[in-house]
């Protein structure tokens, strides 16, 4: 069977759930008490995909300000983005927004965007509309679908759409068999990551 | 503010030792509205402090307290400790808070281009010696003026602001704060060591004159500036011992000593059966010329609250303290059938104890140096003995050993005074001395050994052998 | 007359029945033990050392950084006369105070409604701030800027407390507006220890037996935990820009980090010792799992450490690299204190202030079994190289397995410590024994009777406190022998070794002395197990 690697990185506010949404896909598992994310994580799951294989490899980023300068350094390499906010949360809406603008200036010209819209079984507390977010989905043609790492709902089907929606290996420059390497920014010359 | 003038070490190195920045007294009550902070301020050392900084260094005292007490309610700050000084509060009555200041030790040393550097030695000074001076500031000043607050309600603000500078003025001269120690932790009280016999002879002393001179309330006796008997409280006594001691007669050094009969005071020269004299009051009772005025003391201030005329009176190496209610009228004729009572007697009371006490200096042989020094204390009964101070003047306490190791001794007391335990402390310092420290049951014993190359278990040995023979006879009240 | 007693430099014997001697004050001298002069005694590395001499440690409270600052004072920088403004109306301070008193009351109402929507998992900062159980916290940490804007508390909220800071914001100018330091309150049962970092002011309200410079050195602590996640250039620069910069936007997520420090420095004596404790391993075992931390090297590595529950199993440097233990006991602190690093592999950020201050490194993070505690470090300087290290971890991970050497140390997980009856000593309950050389130390198991949690934080505060007195600035000590009611102790420093003992209180004087001969001999015959003798470079 044919393997592709699918390159990841996960993006959004400190707290959303984006590690969660991670160990729910690659582990299968939930931890409510869940550490923040101390600069970026890295882990890899396989699924098929009709006759492929299909190795995610994912950068989960941390969402805290005083890693927001990393950013660029994952996502510069990704094949796609997960936009992560909390339904809860109508702030994590506002910064996804920031994060799509920045997608569209720095990020790869191809990049497939993904947006999901975390904690969905907390519909009681809700505060971002689905629908608002379906709109703005639409307008910027990124996928949407709303999650609950938690329940384990729509967890391995935005991973599934996200295969489908990056082209094949030979259109996408991005993913040679070598593995990535991530790219040197050329305005970052200084170690110093902020 | 450097009273004293520096010492030279190397030739490019000074040391300033330890000295009173500022000294001041406050009441928070007295000005608590913005615009009127000065009038909290009821006495500052030195006056010629510049107003606004006054009122800066009040408020930052108040401020420190009031923020401790937002971590303990009841138990606010006692000392602030800065690279330059520190500052030791301390509020004896509710509300009156006293401030001492006192800069850290100063090295001053001058670099090869000509600059110089300065050196604060920031833990140097013992919070829990300078923490006890501040506290015998005030107890000597309740002795001769009463509180606080008494003060106050007799002549208001004015009456006690009178007070506290005419006290203040002479008495902070005498601080000496580069010479404190441990045994100003302890403020204890030496106790003369004699045998029951005289003992006896000077309690029956003691009735007969208070029989004779009815007006007497209490009466104290001392000899060799260690006491002997006492009728006060503990508390009263343990600071009027302190005056006695290191102000009072240090002033009138024993002309006696040197063969010579006192002059004046006492009249009766040439008399061999009386050495008696006055230490306070009139410089002659005989001369009607002068008024019969003897300095006031306060006592039992929380309770009964009695003024008293304090008379002292002295005979060769013996001192005997009269008390008399202070709404008695003091005359001639009183002190005059006093010092023909008291006089004669007292003579022969003091050369008895002077020759008992040779005889059993001579029965315990010849005194070897020992290759140890001690201080010992007792909680109870404030009994303290000491070998390390040599002498005690008006001026200061000489000790005989190095500053750093009664510092140690410092250290050792504040581990002690954590926990009411029964504990034992022995360290050796980098000299290589060893010192122990010894707590039980209310008792404190501190030894300095010079045994470089002793281990521990001979330090232990040696102090043993100490206990066994030292302070079998010496705690006659144990 | 007087000032020739006080001279120091005179012996200080006047009659002479106690003979002079020198002062000694700077000379640690010769140990008692034949032949256990520094770098032989049990523990000392045989060729060179790993960490940074740890004596460059002792300087740590005070010194430097302190005499830079207050030069700069002196020159009236801007930072000062910015303080000057702040302190100018002081002298109405206290009447200030009573307004304090009362914000805080009409505070707390507006408190209780913020702390509702708190995240559940921090409620140990949502505490009443004017109850007694928060007055009687052992240790209060308070850090904020030096414009008063509050950044860490580690009891009650950040919010509850801007007044209590405000007022230590206002102390510190008031008495740095007079060109003096403020360092300590002391009161009855606790004391209140400041220290000025610029552009942070670090206060912690301690009511152990610590002495003032052990309780500095915990705030320094915390200090360069900061600097480790921001670099001191960036917080300067941060200031520099906006002085009433809210620094908990960048520090969130960080909060348990220092909280996490914080706790473990009340309960592991490593911060007191200045010192690294090992994993106890066999020489030859140790020497296969540094072997293969050294044969998977890249050019931009500078550190591979190898931890397992805050101890060092083996560490392998670049030549002429050294670390601090200061920066090793944060790498400690940051793995103990988020579970993150657990699952996939971490590449993130970090910057060890004693190596420099000023820039990060990139270090990869990762557990080499997900079951284990052993926790494998990468350090790099080379930002984009977490596939290279990544590879290096996994060329690790080959090595280790190919010769069963992984199951052989997982097992030796098992027993991560020993016994103190290993040792044979009959009133002996715990000991910590340093090697100054190295800066390694090697202690037991912490057994009966010290086995709640508050036992065994009271037996870490009865050596801080031996540690202070032994260690005291003016007056520093060789030996202490304590005897108490509850226990008995030995403290005993030269110039190779540090030792503490802690005996039962029915030892005797003898007894202790014939355990510190048993012990030396004891951990002579165990070093190869207990130290790290033969570090390696790449």
């Amino acid at each position: 069977m044919a393997l592709r690697e699918l390159k990841v990185c996960l993006l959004g506010d400190t707290g959303v759930g984006k590690s969660s949404i991670v160990w729910r896909f690659v582990e299968d598992s939930f931890d409510p008490n869940i550490n923040p994310t101390i600069g970026a994580s890295f882990m890899t799951k396989t699924v098929q995909y009709q006759s492929e294989l299909h190795k995610f490899l994912i950068w989960d980023t941390a969402g805290q300000e005083r890693f927001r300068a990393l950013a660029p350094m994952y996502y510069r390499g990704s094949a796609a983005a997960i936009i992560v906010y909390d339904i809860t949360k109508e702030e994590a809406f506002q910064t996804l927004k920031n994060w799509v603008k920045e997608l569209r200036q720095h990020g790869p010209p191809n990049i497939v965007v993904a947006i999901a819209g975390n904690k969905c079984d907390l519909n009681d507390a809700r505060e971002v509309l689905e629908k608002d977010a379906k709109d703005y989905a639409d307008s910027i043609h990124a996928i949407f679908v709303e999650t609950s790492a938690k329940n384990a709902i729509n967890i391995n089907e935005l991973f599934a759409e996200i295969s489908r929606r990056i082209p094949t290996t030979d259109s996408n420059p991005g993913s040679s068999n070598k593995g990535f390497k991530l790219r040197k920014q050329p305005s970052e010359t200084k170690r110093n990551c902020c | 503010m450097l009273m004293i003038s520096p010492r030279m070490t190397t030739a490019q190195e000074k040391q300033f030792p330890p000295s009173l920045q500022n000294f001041f007294i406050y009441n928070p009550k007295l000005g608590p509205r913005e615009g009127e902070e000065e009038k909290k301020i009821l006495f500052y050392h030195p006056t010629e402090v510049e107003k606004n900084e006054k009122i800066r260094n009040v408020g930052l005292c108040e401020a420190i307290v009031q923020f401790t007490r937002t971590f303990c309610p009841t138990k606010p700050a006692k000392s602030l400790h800065t690279q330059k000084n520190r500052q030791f509060f301390h509020e004896p009555e509710e509300s009156f808070w006293m401030v001492m200041v006192v800069s850290n030790p100063i090295i001053e040393r001058v670099n090869k281009d000509g600059s110089t550097v300065v050196e604060y030695q920031e833990d140097e000074l013992l919070d829990t010696v300078y923490g006890a001076v501040i506290q015998q500031c005030y107890s000597m000043y309740k002795l001769f003026n009463g509180t606080f607050a008494r003060s106050m309600e007799l002549g208001g603000v004015e009456l006690l602001i009178q007070k506290l500078e005419k006290f203040f003025f002479r008495y902070l001269q005498t601080l000496h704060l580069q010479s404190r120690d441990l045994l100003d932790v302890f403020g204890g009280i030496s106790f003369f060591p004699l045998d029951k016999m005289t003992y006896l002879k000077i309690q029956s002393f003691v009735n007969r004159m208070e029989e004779n001179l009815s007006l007497v309330k209490y009466t104290a006796f001392l000899y060799n500036d260690q006491l002997i008997w006492s009728g006060l409280e503990q508390d009263d006594m343990r600071i009027l011992y302190k005056y006695l001691t290191t102000s009072l007669f240090p002033r009138h050094m024993e002309p006696e000593l040197i063969g010579r009969d006192s002059p004046g005071r006492g009249g009766m020269t040439g008399n061999l059966h009386h050495y008696g004299r006055f230490l306070t009051g009139p410089s002659n009772i005989n001369d009607p010329e002068i008024p019969i005025r003897f300095p006031r003391i306060f006592v039992n201030t929380k309770d009964k609250y009695e003024e008293l005329h304090l008379i002292v009176y002295k005979a060769m190496s013996a001192a005997v303290c009269f008390m008399i209610d202070a709404s008695v009228e003091m005359t001639r004729e009183f002190c005059q059938k006093l010092d023909s009572l008291v006089g004669p007697q007292l003579t022969l009371l003091a050369s008895d104890i002077c020759e008992q006490f040779n005889t059993n200096k001579r029965l315990s042989g010849p005194e070897k140096e020992p290759h140890f020094k001690f201080i010992y204390f007792n909680h109870m009964n404030l009994a303290e003995k000491t070998t390390i101070h040599m002498r005690k003047t008006a001026s200061m306490c000489l000790t005989s050993v190095h500053p750093d190791l009664m510092k140690i001794l410092g250290d050792i007391n504040s581990d002690f005074s954590r926990a009411d335990e029964d504990e034992e402390i022995i360290v050796k310092a980098m000299t290589d001395y060893w010192v122990v420290g010894k707590r039980s049951d209310q008792r404190e014993l501190y030894v300095i050994l010079n045994q470089k190359n002793a281990n521990l278990i001979e330090v232990n040995e040696e102090v043993k052998k100490l206990c066994a023979t030292q302070f079998n006879n010496i705690f006659f009240l144990d | 007359m007087e000032a020739d007693v006080h001279n120091k430099k005179t012996p200080w014997e006047i009659n002479g029945s106690l003979a002079p001697a020198e002062l000694q004050r700077n000379n640690r001298s010769e140990s008692p033990t034949p032949g256990l002069v520094e770098g032989t005694e049990p523990g000392a590395r045989q060729d060179s050392a790993m960490f940074v001499h740890t004596r460059s440690y002792e300087d740590l409270t005070g010194g430097e950084e302190e005499k830079r600052r207050q030069e700069s004072d002196e020159t009236d920088s801007p930072g000062q006369s910015q303080m000057e403004e702040i302190s100018k109306d002081f002298s109405e301070l206290s009447t200030q105070l009573n307004r304090v008193v009362m914000d805080e009351e009409i505070r707390d109402g507006e408190v209780e409604g913020t702390v509702s929507c708190r995240d559940s998992a921090l409620s140990d900062k949502e505490e009443d701030v004017t109850s007694e159980s928060w007055r009687q916290h052992r240790k209060h940490v308070f850090v904020f800027s030096e414009a008063g804007k509050p950044i860490y508390s580690r009891y009650g909220t950040e919010e509850a407390l801007s007044t209590t800071m405000g007022v230590m914001v206002a102390l510190v100018s008031v008495i740095e507006a007079g060109k003096n330091v403020i360092k300590s309150i002391h009161a009855e049962g606790y004391k209140v220890v400041f220290i000025r970092r610029s552009p942070l002011v670090l206060v912690a309200v301690a009511r152990t037996r610590q002495s003032e410079q052990e309780v500095a050195k915990e705030l320094l602590y915390i200090y360069y935990q900061i600097i480790s996640l921001l670099t001191l250039t960036q917080l300067n620069r941060i200031f520099e820009q906006k002085t009433n910069y809210d620094l908990r936007r960048l520090l969130s997520g960080s909060e348990r980090i220092t909280d996490n420090l914080l706790n473990l420095m009340d309960r592991d004596p490593s911060f007191l010792m200045c010192a690294v404790r090992c994993l106890p391993l066999s020489a030859s075992l140790r020497d296969l799992i540094s072997g293969a931390l050294q044969q998977a090297k890249d050019k931009s590595l500078v550190f591979s450490i190898l931890i397992a529950q805050n101890q060092l199993v083996t560490l392998v440097r670049k030549k002429d690299q050294f670390l601090h233990p200061v920066d090793l006991h944060l790498l400690f602190n940051l793995i103990s204190a988020s579970s993150s690093f657990r699952e996939g592999e971490v590449w993130t950020p970090i910057c060890l202030p004693k190596f420099n201050s000023n820039g990060f490194f990139h270090t990869h993070i990762s557990y080499l079994d997900q079951a284990s505690s052993l926790c494998l470090m990468l350090i790099s300087t080379e930002s984009e190289h977490f596939f290279t290290i990544s590879n290096c971890k996994r060329k690790v991970l080959e090595r280790l397995n190919k010769r069963n050497t992984f199951q052989t140390l997982l097992d030796g997980l098992q027993t991560p410590s020993y016994c103190v009856s290993q040792v044979g000593i009959s009133d002996l309950r715990h000991f910590i024994y340093k090697s100054r050389s190295s800066g390694l130390f090697t202690s037991p198991e912490v057994e009966h009777p010290y086995v709640t949690q508050e036992e065994q934080e009271r037996l870490l505060e009865l050596y801080q406190h031996l540690y202070s007195r032994i260690h005291n600035s003016s007056r520093p000590l060789k030996y202490i022998y304590y005897v108490g009611q509850r226990e008995n102790l030995l403290a005993w420093v030269t110039s190779g070794f540090e030792l503490y003992m802690c005996f039962s209180p029915m030892g005797t004087k003898t007894g202790a002395v014939n355990a510190i001969t048993k012990l030396m001999k004891w951990i002579r015959k165990e070093e190869e197990r207990l130290f790290i003798l033969n570090p390696l470079t790449y």
